[in-house]
């Protein structure tokens, strides 16, 4: 069985209850395809470059963006492959393929998030059990870390916006601990995107984890990988133990609140500082973010990870487009989304595969 | 529970039943005064509103779906959450009383 079927199963949470409008600052499904297939060209020529084709997650996961962005890349790669300029199957083929495998190794029992974003060995689970500092949850704990949750993730969504918010937010999990008990691990790797913001907008803090320990409380990890949905339970007063560690250290309750105050702020700042770029400016942030998730791994090809003229003369001053895919209409059926989406047509085009 | 009617309908993106004064913020108005526990009313959420988003008891939002910014946030905090109501900013009032359902996406007018 090809992996586009259970990635068409995954993917559809993202959409099933969501419209396109909703993406900002931009609806980036009518964006991508302007500039897309040039992009594609130049990571199937850094996967070639570096034989990663023939290598194992574990040996190059330091090169690779957390598995959420390689959920996300994938998600906009095949639907905007419909409507590219040129259609490059060879291409396409190899990166798809790659980033499948890359996620098939790197969370096997869930690659493509339908219910959890399993990214811990057993021995990795067993060690937080184990090692890490818990402190006792309560219901202003949980609020507050909820709310810290709440800031982080807002300035993430300026730093990386809709477009890669997930390169900047996993969150991992459930880990199962007993019957009733399970863990999640909320992590922001990356709070100082300098190459892409100056230092007034970025945090004081390069790397934030916050561990939740919670009883009664059902969790899915769906979409992509980033974002959690409570099945069953209360997460405020289910959460029973909790730590939050900001680049290394831990954090005490009252550096959490400084903390989520001053995420806050600059998530603040940050929206508004966006918010006021015209279409053309906010075009080239986008690009340069789609193209910064993958900086390692040029970096590890001495290839330039910018954006080239090449894909800044195909966006200059062009529309997006809008004669595919559904705009401000709800979907409803995974039938519908796989027609609507190009997700038949690019099993069938590029993988070879009747979905 | 006094309920009047049911005023409007969205989708559920945070479950969560909860009554609360409503404070309706659109796009550049500023919401520096916004009340611990009012429930926050808006076009949608962005990142601009975080301050207020942090104290609202609830968000009911005009668009939106159960990926989006309200909506991924709301159930981090656990509070409730209805989404792409269409028109809430438009139906709902400042310093109205509602009841929100945010499983069914239920928003309801108190006496």
């Amino acid at each position: 069985m090809s992996w586009i079927k259970t990635f068409t199963h995954s993917s559809f949470n993202l959409f099933a209850g969501n419209i396109l409008d909703a993406f900002q600052p931009l609806d980036f499904f009518h964006f991508y395809p302007l500039w897309h297939d040039l992009w594609v060209k130049r990571i199937a020529i850094v996967i070639k470059s570096l034989n990663l084709e023939s290598k194992n997650f574990a040996e190059i996961k330091h090169i690779l963006p957390p598995p959420s962005n390689m959920r996300a890349i994938l998600q906009k790669l095949i639907p905007c492959y419909q409507g590219v300029k040129e259609k490059n199957v060879n291409e396409y083929k190899i990166v798809s393929n790659f980033f499948a495998r890359m996620l098939n190794e790197a969370c096997p029992t869930d690659p493509f998030a339908l219910v959890s974003n399993s990214a811990h060995s057993q021995q990795d689970i067993q060690e937080i059990i184990k090692n890490i500092q818990w402190e006792i949850g309560d219901i202003n704990s949980a609020k507050n870390n909820g709310r810290l949750i709440t800031a982080a993730g807002s300035l993430v969504h300026g730093l990386y916006n809709d477009l890669v918010t997930d390169f900047g937010w996993e969150a991992y999990g459930p880990y199962i601990v007993t019957e009733k008990e399970n863990i999640l691990v909320r992590h922001f790797p990356d709070l100082q995107p300098l190459d892409l913001w100056s230092k007034d907008f970025v945090a004081p803090i390069k790397d934030l984890i916050i561990y939740g320990w919670y009883e009664n409380v059902d969790w899915e990890i769906s979409f992509v990988g980033c974002h959690t949905m409570v099945k069953n339970g209360d997460p405020i007063s289910g959460m029973k133990k909790f730590a939050v560690i900001a680049d290394g250290r831990y954090l005490s309750i009252d550096e959490i609140t400084s903390l989520m105050d001053c995420l806050a702020q600059k998530a603040v700042i940050l929206y508004q500082d966006i918010r006021s770029k015209n279409i053309e400016e906010i075009k080239k942030m986008v690009l340069k973010q789609e193209h910064y998730q993958l900086k390692k791994m040029f970096d590890a090809a001495n290839q330039d990870w910018n954006v080239t003229p090449e894909i800044h003369k195909r966006v200059e001053k062009k529309s997006l487009l809008n004669n595919f895919l559904p705009r401000g209409k709800i979907l409803v059926s995974i039938e519908e989304y796989k027609v609507e989406f190009g997700i038949k047509y690019f099993a069938k085009e590029v993988l070879g595969y009747d979905l | 529970m006094n309920i009047k009617k049911i005023f409007l309908k969205g989708l559920g993106a945070s479950k969560g039943e909860i009554e609360g004064v409503v404070r309706v913020i659109l796009p550049g108005e500023n919401f520096s005064d916004f009340k611990e526990g009012e429930i926050l009313v808006t076009t949608l959420t962005d990142p601009t509103m975080v301050m207020a988003m942090v104290k609202a008891a609830a968000i009911v939002t005009d668009l939106g779906g159960i990926t989006s910014h309200p909506a991924i946030l709301s159930r981090e905090m656990g509070i409730p959450c209805v989404v792409n109501t269409k028109e809430a900013t438009k139906k709902i009032i400042n310093g109205q009383t509602i009841f929100i359902d945010g499983q069914k996406g239920e928003i309801y007018v108190m006496d």
